[in-house]
């Protein structure tokens, strides 16, 4: 639970990426259950495209994720080198 | 998050910095254009872009589909699944936007601190060699990495901040590159300067 709680972002890509993969399925499951293209179009749309929108989601959380872990370190960098400096780093006094 | 926007000055700030405290006494003063980075990558007007492109987009992905579910005439079908696809596209290029915008900042942090190392460092790093006949660090002595590090370091590198190294072998060392910040075979120009 405190995973999930500190991982907010990685967690929520999973599930977007997991519910994603399963709106794909569905759609999938659906377009074949009848030769009707009209009767696919809203499968294709509410299991390709949202599955597809879902995916996209969560791999943008998912990198986002590794970005703030890149900005977490160089603010922790920063400090480090502030303090041989003697100065606070660019980020200013935290 | 909004104390940490409020206490720096904004991005692009044109402050300078002076570095007290030096080796020596020197005083070093630099301009450090990024003065005052934000507690994220992101802003809130970059979020707020990114949330309604993505609001936007599963609102129209959500009419669309029940358009199409009311529509039972493939041709006439189309134009809804034209606009679910220039939906999902948006929404995607609103993702690739963010993650862009995101990686930048990190790039323009990444720059500063290493100006900020290349003024630094000299400085600290330069007073023990000044004092003896023999450089700091030499190849193959005084140069320390940890087991799963990839690169070996002078032990004073800033990056060895609270990591458990140990001195390196000649044959560690071989299968190890040397620290573009702390330069530990160059025992007068550390601190990535160009």
């Amino acid at each position: 639970m405190r995973l999930a709680r500190n991982q907010w972002d990685r967690t929520s890509a999973w599930l977007l990426i997991a519910v994603g993969a399963i709106a794909l399925i569905a759609g999938w499951v659906g377009v074949s259950a009848t030769a009707f293209p009209g009767e696919q179009m809203p499968y294709v749309v509410s299991g390709g495209l949202v599955g597809i929108f879902l995916l996209g989601l969560g791999a943008t959380l998912w990198l986002s994720a590794d970005l703030r872990d890149e900005w977490r370190e160089l603010e922790r960098l920063e400090q480090v080198l502030g303090a041989i400096a003697g100065s606070p780093g660019p980020s200013g006094e935290r | 998050m909004s104390s940490r926007l409020q206490a720096g000055p904004a991005i692009g700030a044109d402050v300078p910095l002076r570095l007290g405290g030096l080796a020596r006494g020197v005083a070093v003063e630099t301009t450090v254009e990024e003065a005052g980075f934000p507690a994220e990558p992101w802003g809130r007007p970059h979020l707020a872009g990114l949330a309604a492109a993505q609001v936007l987009a599963a609102a129209v992905l959500a009419g669309a589909w029940f358009g199409l579910s009311d529509e039972l005439v493939f041709t006439r079908q189309i134009p809804l699944l034209d606009l679910a696809v220039v939906a999902t596209a948006a929404g995607g290029m609103a993702n690739v936007a963010w993650i862009v915008q995101g990686r930048s900042a990190v790039r323009r942090r990444t720059a500063a601190f290493q100006r900020r190392v290349a003024v630094v460092l000299p400085a600290t790093a330069a007073a023990p060699a000044a004092s003896e006949s023999a450089p700091a660090v030499a190849m193959g002595g005084g140069i320390v990495s940890a087991a799963r590090m990839t690169r070996y370091h002078r032990p004073d590198c800033p990056l060895l901040d609270g990591k458990d190294v140990r001195p390196v072998s000649g044959t560690e060392q071989r299968d190890r590159r040397a620290c573009g910040v702390c330069q530990p075979l160059n025992a007068t120009a550390p601190a990535g300067e160009g």
